[in-house]
C-alpha cells in the first residue's frame, strides 16, 4: 500500500508543473490511454459498419439501445465524454423503456439488472433515469423493486448492481420505500464466502463477481461504519467495516491473479475478468501499477489487458481457442471483451485525472476541493510512526471539513484512522451510508474531458430532407431514425416552424408501431393456428390464406421479422396440395360415376337387344 | 364388350386412387411437406424436456407458477425427430416446441460472449423462477455441453434433453461444474 502513495506524491509533484488542472498521470501515459480508448471507439464503429466521422450512437448501433449489447458502449463513451450523439441515444433508449413499460413485466420479470444497466446508461448519456416517461427507474429498479420481485431474485448480481445504481447519484431512499440502502449493503456482504471472495454459485470465489462486489462497496471503503450481520457461508454473526470486507476480497483477488498478471474464469485467462478487476481497483483509488498485490513478477494487470488488443483496435476475449466457445476466436476482436476494456480504461483515466469514479455520476467537485483532498492524501501518506497526536488531529480536522458525502474520495483515509486510533484519539465520524441520501432526480454528468459538445439546437433544411428520405412505403427499418428525429425536432429552438414535419414524424412513428404489432400478431397466429402442420387440412385454408395475405402486405424488410417463414410456406403448400387433392378426387369421382352410368346403360341396352 | 371391361378397369383404378388417398405433388412440394416425416433412411435425433427438479423445490418456486409445473416433471416425453442438415440443439428445440405448441422464450446470440442463443423459458418456466440459481440446461447423450445451445451441431442418433435446474445443475444427474459467464 505504501507504494501507491509514494507514487501519488511523485506523480503529483511531477505533473503539477505541467498540467493546470488536478492530475495524477504523466502526460505520456494519459495520452496513450486516450489513444487506446479512441482506437476502441474506432474499432466499434467499423464493427457496426459506421463511418468513422459518424457518431457511434447512430443506426445500426442504436437498434441495440436498452439491451445488454447496446448499453455498455454508451456508458464507456459518456464517462470519457467522447463527442457523440447522446441525444439520439437517449431518445431511443427512453422510447424502448416506455414501450417495455406497457407490458406486465415492464423491463423484466425477474432481472432487476435491466433497470440498473439502463439507468446507468441514461445517466452516462446525460439523462435522468428518474423521469423516463412517467416512470422512475431508480425507484422501480432499486429501493422499490421488492414490491414486485426481490432484487436478489437473479442472484448476487441483482444486489450488486442495485447498490451501484442507488449510489450512482447518491439517490435518496424515501421513508416509505420497500428497502433501505443499509439493507441492500447487508444483503451483499452477507454473501461473502469463507475464502474472502464472492461468487454467483455461492461456492468459491470467482474473479468477476468478487470484482463487481468490490465495485459496489467502493463508496463505503473509507467509512468507519460497522455492520453486524450473519455471513451465510459460515453461518457466523460478524461485525465488520466495509474496509475490512473489501480488503479480504482484494487479498483473495491477489491470490487469484495468475503469473501472467491476468485473471481467469474457470481456468481460462480472459480479458473481461481482468477488466472487472481494473474497474474495482480504480473505484477504490488504487492504481494497479502501484500496488504490489496486483503485480506478479514483471507482469502487471495493465500489461496483461493491453496484450489482448488486436491490430484493428479491438480486444480478443481469450488468447487460446476454446472448443466450447467456438465463436470467440483468439485472433478476432470481440465486442463484449472490447466494451469491458473500454470502460475499465475509462475508469483508470478518471482516477489518474482526478475525476469522480466511474459509477459516480454527480457533477464534479470544484477544483479547489480536489486540490485540498490531494494535499490531505499526500499528508496522510507521509504519516509515520513518529507523527504526533497533534499533527494527526490537524489532519482529522482537515478531513472533517469535507462534506461527508465527498469523503470517499480521500482514498487513503484509513491510514490516518489507524494512526489516530493507535494514539488513542477518539474517532466519532458519521457513517457514509446516511450521508448518501442526497438526490431525488437530476441528469448524469458527462465528463468535460473532450471539448464540450453543443448539439445543434436548430432544425435545418437538411434535417427536413432526412424525413423525406424515409418516405413511403414505410417499413419499421426506419423506426430508430424517426424516434431520434422526433426528439431532435421537439428539442429545437425553432420547433414552431416545423410543426407539420413533426406531426408527420409522429404519424410515421404510430404507423411503424402498428406494423410492429402486426408482425407480432402474425407470429402469434402462425404459432397458434398452424401447428402442428401434419394436422392441417383443407378446412384451414382460409386461415392460412389470411395469414399469408397479411404477410405479403408487409415490406420485404418486415417480412424478415416474421419468425419461421418457412413454416408458413410449408402450411400453404400443404393446404394447396390438400385442396388440389380434394378437387381431383371430386373430378375423378364424377368421371367415375359418369362412366358407371355409361357402362350400366350400355349393359342394359345390350340386354334389351338380346331380349 | 371389351370396351366395357376397359371402362370398368378404369373405374376400379379411380376408386382405388380415391380409397388409398394418393396425392399429386411436385418433388419440391413433396419434400417441403414431408421433411419432418421419419422414413427408413431418415437421420434422427430425440428430444426430451423435463422439469423434475422443481418438484423437489416447490418452496422456492415463484408464486403463481404452480399450475405450470407438470406433476410428473415431463414437459415433452422423449420423441424422435428428423435431423435436418446443420441442425443445432436449439433448432431441434425450436421446431419441436413449435410443433407441440410449447411456449419457448430465448435471447438472441449477440447478447452474450458465447454468441449463442440463450434459452430463458420453456412452458412458462423461466430462469430465476425457482431461486437465483435456476434456469434451463441441456444434455446431449447424457453429458452437459459447455458450449451454447445454438453452437451445438447435432449428429444422427443424438439424444437431447432439456432440464430445468433450481441449483445451477447441481441438482441434475451427471452434472459436473462448468463455466458459466454471468452478467447483465
Amino acid at each position: 500500500m505504501r507504494n501507491i502513495y509514494a507514487w501519488l506524491v511523485t506523480v503529483v509533484i511531477m505533473t503539477a508543473v505541467l498540467l493546470p488542472s488536478v492530475a495524477f498521470a504523466t502526460p505520456e501515459s494519459e495520452e496513450s490511454l486516450l489513444h487506446t480508448i479512441e482506437q476502441i471507439i474506432a474499432w466499434k464503429k467499423q464493427d457496426e459498419n459506421i463511418a468513422e466521422s459518424d457518431p457511434l450512437l447512430s443506426k445500426p448501433f442504436l437498434a441495440h439501445a436498452g439491451n445488454t449489447n447496446g448499453d455498455w458502449y454508451p456508458i464507456g463513451l459518456g464517462r470519457i465524454g467522447y463527442p457523440d450523439d447522446y441525444q439520439a441515444y437517449l431518445a431511443v433508449i427512453k422510447n424502448n423503456v416506455i414501450e417495455r413499460y406497457k407490458t406486465k413485466d415492464q423491463l423484466s420479470d425477474m432481472k432487476a439488472t435491466e433497470w440498473h444497466r439502463i439507468s446507468l446508461a441514461i445517466l452516462a448519456a446525460g439523462g435522468d433515469p428518474t423521469a423516463v416517461g412517467d416512470s422512475n427507474l431508480i425507484a422501480d429498479g432499486t429501493y422499490n423493486r421488492g414490491l414486485k420481485t426481490s432484487l436478489g431474485a437473479q442472484g448476487i448480481n441483482g444486489w450488486i448492481w442495485g447498490l451501484i445504481t442507488l449510489d450512482s447519484m447518491r439517490y435518496k431512499v424515501p421513508d416509505d420505500a420497500d428497502m433501505t440502502r443499509i439493507e441492500v449493503i447487508k444483503e451483499i456482504i452477507s454473501l461473502q464466502l469463507e475464502d474472502g471472495g464472492f461468487s454467483f454459485y455461492q461456492d468459491e470465489a470467482e474473479t468477476d463477481m468478487t470484482a463487481m462486489t468490490i465495485q459496489a462497496l467502493a463508496p463505503y471503503y473509507q467509512s468507519m461504519e460497522e455492520f453486524t450481520y450473519t455471513q451465510k457461508d459460515t453461518g457466523e454473526n460478524v461485525t465488520k467495516t466495509i474496509h475490512t470486507i473489501v480488503d479480504e476480497a482484494l487479498e483473495k483477488l491477489s491470490d487469484m491473479q495468475t503469473s501472467t498478471g491476468g485473471f481467469s474464469t474457470q481456468d481460462d485467462d480472459n480479458v473481461e475478468s481482468a477488466a472487472q478487476v481494473l474497474v474495482a481497483l480504480t473505484l477504490l483509488g488504487i492504481h494497479p501499477d502501484e500496488d504490489e498485490r496486483f503485480k506478479k513478477g514483471d507482469n502487471s494487470l495493465l500489461d496483461f489487458i493491453m496484450d489482448y488488443q488486436m491490430e484493428d483496435g479491438g480486444f480478443v476475449h481469450a488468447k487460446t481457442y476454446n472448443a466450447d466457445n467456438p465463436s470467440s476466436l483468439p485472433d478476432e476482436s470481440n465486442s463484449m471483451a472490447t466494451e469491458q476494456v473500454l470502460y475499465a480504461l475509462v475508469s483508470l483515466y478518471r482516477l489518474e485525472n482526478g475525476y469522480r469514479t466511474m459509477y459516480d455520476f454527480r457533477p464534479e467537485n470544484p477544483q479547489e476541493m480536489k486540490q485540498q483532498m490531494l494535499k490531505l492524501m499526500e499528508d496522510i501518506d507521509d504519516i509515520h510512526e513518529h507523527t504526533d497526536a497533534k499533527q494527526l488531529q490537524q489532519l482529522l480536522d482537515t478531513y472533517e471539513n469535507f462534506p461527508i458525502e465527498e469523503r470517499s474520495y480521500v482514498y487513503n483515509f484509513h491510514k490516518l484512522a489507524e494512526a489516530a486510533t493507535k494514539q488513542s484519539i477518539q474517532l466519532d465520524l458519521p457513517a457514509f451510508s446516511e450521508a448518501y441520501e442526497i438526490n431525488t432526480k437530476g441528469n448524469g454528468a458527462i465528463a468535460p474531458i473532450y471539448q464540450e459538445q453543443t448539439a445543434p439546437r436548430n432544425i435545418t433544411e437538411q434535417d427536413v430532407e432526412k424525413i423525406d428520405a424515409i418516405s413511403t412505403p414505410l417499413t419499421t427499418e426506419h423506426y430508430i431514425d424517426v424516434i431520434s428525429m422526433i426528439d431532435q425536432f421537439e428539442q429545437a429552438d425553432n420547433k414552431s416552424d416545423f410543426e407539420k414535419e413533426l406531426a408527420q414524424l409522429y404519424e410515421y412513428k404510430e404507423e411503424m408501431e402498428k406494423m410492429e404489432a402486426e408482425i407480432q400478431s402474425i407470429n402469434d397466429m402462425v404459432l397458434d393456428q398452424l401447428y402442428p402442420f401434419n394436422e392441417l387440412t383443407s378446412k384451414d385454408r382460409d386461415n392460412v390464406d389470411a395469414i399469408l395475405e397479411r404477410f405479403n402486405a408487409l415490406s420485404p424488410y418486415d417480412q424478415g421479422k416474421v419468425l419461421n417463414y418457412e413454416d408458413l410456406k410449408k402450411s400453404k403448400t400443404q393446404i394447396d396440395n390438400a385442396v388440389r387433392a380434394k378437387r381431383i378426387s371430386w373430378a375423378l369421382g364424377i368421371v367415375a360415376v359418369g362412366l358407371i352410368i355409361v357402362v350400366m346403360s350400355r349393359i342394359q341396352k345390350r340386354r334389351r337387344q338380346r331380349d | 364388350m371389351k370396351k366395357d371391361l376397359l371402362v370398368v378397369a378404369f373405374i376400379l383404378f379411380i376408386v382405388g386412387w380415391l380409397v388409398t388417398g394418393t396425392k399429386i405433388q411436385s418433388v419440391e412440394e413433396y419434400y417441403l411437406t414431408h421433411i419432418d416425416e421419419i422414413t427408413e433412411d431418415s437421420e434422427t435425433v430425440t428430444l426430451e424436456i423435463r422439469s423434475d427438479t422443481v418438484l423437489d423445490a416447490m418452496d422456492k418456486l415463484k408464486p403463481g407458477l404452480e399450475k405450470y409445473v407438470e406433476p410428473d416433471g415431463e414437459i415433452l416425453k422423449k420423441t424422435e425427430y428428423v435431423l435436418r442438415s446443420g441442425d443445432t440443439a436449439f433448432d431441434l428445440l425450436d421446431r419441436a416446441t413449435r410443433h407441440h405448441r410449447i411456449p419457448v422464450e430465448y435471447q438472441g446470440a449477440d447478447y452474450n460472449i458465447y454468441n449463442s442463443i440463450y434459452v430463458q423459458g420453456i412452458n412458462y418456466l423461466y430462469e430465476f423462477n425457482c431461486g437465483p440459481l435456476s434456469g434451463w440446461m441441456y444434455k446431449v447423450n447424457g453429458e452437459f455441453p459447455s458450449r451454447g445451445v445454438s453452437q451445438y451441431e447435432l449428429q444422427d442418433g443424438d439424444e437431447v434433453e432439456f432440464h430445468y435446474t433450481c441449483d445451477v445443475g447441481r441438482d441434475l444427474v451427471g452434472y459436473i461444474r462448468q463455466s458459466k459467464k454471468v452478467g447483465n
